[in-house]
């Protein structure tokens, strides 16, 4: 399933090809996609519980560009969940110690690190500069700030939240699914200090890159307008097919 | 053989018929599912429900409510599913009337990141 335009795709070096041939091949990554991959850029805020496992997998995975967004120092509580930290890093600027950590896993991705979650502007701006965005906030405000500059710069918004031993996700692509705010339409009540266990951000993180690496290599079928409920609490999983609202105030016709 | 293979004497099965008012008062089953934010909750739900014939959802809804401990609300926002189908959220969701073996899905978004 191809989603993405078709510019000039770039050439991958000998060691590139070498990094990625675990991944390539019928039913997993084709060289084309892998090189859509190179192509390609995602933006990933934040990059915490679930932003920091899914930056990993996508820099994995050969994203030619990932953009990081996240404030604030990082502390001894964040490393029940936070992959990308470690013990050495507490107290610094977390979004330097995620990037750094990026590139040392890929010498083949650049990776940009905003110390700041971008404001309603500087969201659409992003959401223009790259292929797929990744919300990964822990309130709905920023999720829903992502969801506007989505849907206005026509990009896919993979979505990813958790909740104890819970999560969800979703992926709006803009004019054929339900949006955030479609589902939404009255911002629920959340604590900004929820509950959460480390693995299933991790779960969750990863399973919001596949989407987006899904979506750049045209590969597979992408869970565009499903949301996925994993309740590892109670042992089950389960969809919902998201109806769009003709009447959103954000992506309504 | 099938129930509807049994072929009931035609005065049995007559409308306002005991055999016909009893028929109609066999409950629906209906599977019922909680997650989300405060997936806890579920603990105090039963997995299914039984409730009378062509019960909708709003009923369905406030049974479940009524299950739930005085001081624990369903969350208005909490979106609603009917065999995976959206509907919308408690607090605005269309008529739907249920049948036997639909499964509600529940769920009160999380935002967590």
């Amino acid at each position: 399933m191809t989603i993405m335009s078709s510019p000039p795709l770039p050439e991958l070096s000998a060691d590139e090809w070498e990094r990625y041939a675990r991944q390539l091949g019928p039913g997993v990554v084709s060289p084309e996609g892998q090189r859509r991959l190179k192509a390609s850029s995602v933006l990933v805020t934040r990059a915490g519980g679930m932003g920091g496992p899914a930056a990993l997998a996508l820099a994995m995975a050969g994203v030619g560009r990932i953009i990081l967004a996240h404030s604030g120092c990082l502390t001894s509580a964040d490393l029940n969940r936070q992959v990308l930290g470690d013990e050495a890093a507490v107290g610094r600027p977390r979004v330097e110690v995620f990037a750094d950590r990026l590139r040392s896993i890929n010498r083949f991705v650049a990776v940009e690190a905003l110390d700041h979650e971008p404001g309603d502007e500087e969201a659409l701006t992003l959401a223009r500069r790259v292929d797929v965005l990744l919300a990964c906030p822990p309130n709905f405000a920023e999720r829903m700030r992502l969801n506007r500059a989505a849907v206005t710069a026509g990009k896919p918004l993979v979505d990813a939240a958790q909740w104890g031993l819970s999560g969800t996700l979703t992926v709006v692509q803009p004019g054929r699914t339900a949006c955030l705010a479609c589902v939404c339409p009255t911002e629920p009540p959340f604590e900004e200090n929820f509950p959460v266990v480390g693995a299933i951000s991790l779960a969750i993180g990863s399973l919001a890159a596949l989407e987006a690496i899904k979506i750049i290599a045209g590969i597979g079928q992408p869970q565009m307008g499903r949301l996925w409920v994993f309740d590892l609490f109670q042992g089950f999983c389960s969809q919902m097919e998201l109806q769009r609202n003709l009447q959103c105030k954000v992506c309504g016709e | 053989m099938r129930e509807s293979d049994i072929q009931y004497p035609k005065s049995e099965m007559a409308p306002g018929s005991p055999l016909a008012n009893q028929l109609a008062t066999i409950p629906m089953i209906i599977r019922l599912r909680y997650s989300g934010r405060a997936y806890d909750l579920a603990e105090h739900l039963p997995a299914e429900l039984r409730l009378n014939d062509g019960t909708d959802v709003a009923s369905a809804l406030a049974e479940i409510q009524g299950k739930l401990p005085e001081d624990k609300l369903l969350p208005p926002t909490c979106l609603i599913a009917v065999n995976g189908a959206h509907l919308g959220t408690i607090a605005r969701h269309g008529k739907v009337d249920l049948r036997d073996g639909d499964e509600i899905l529940l769920v009160a978004p999380v935002a967590g990141g």
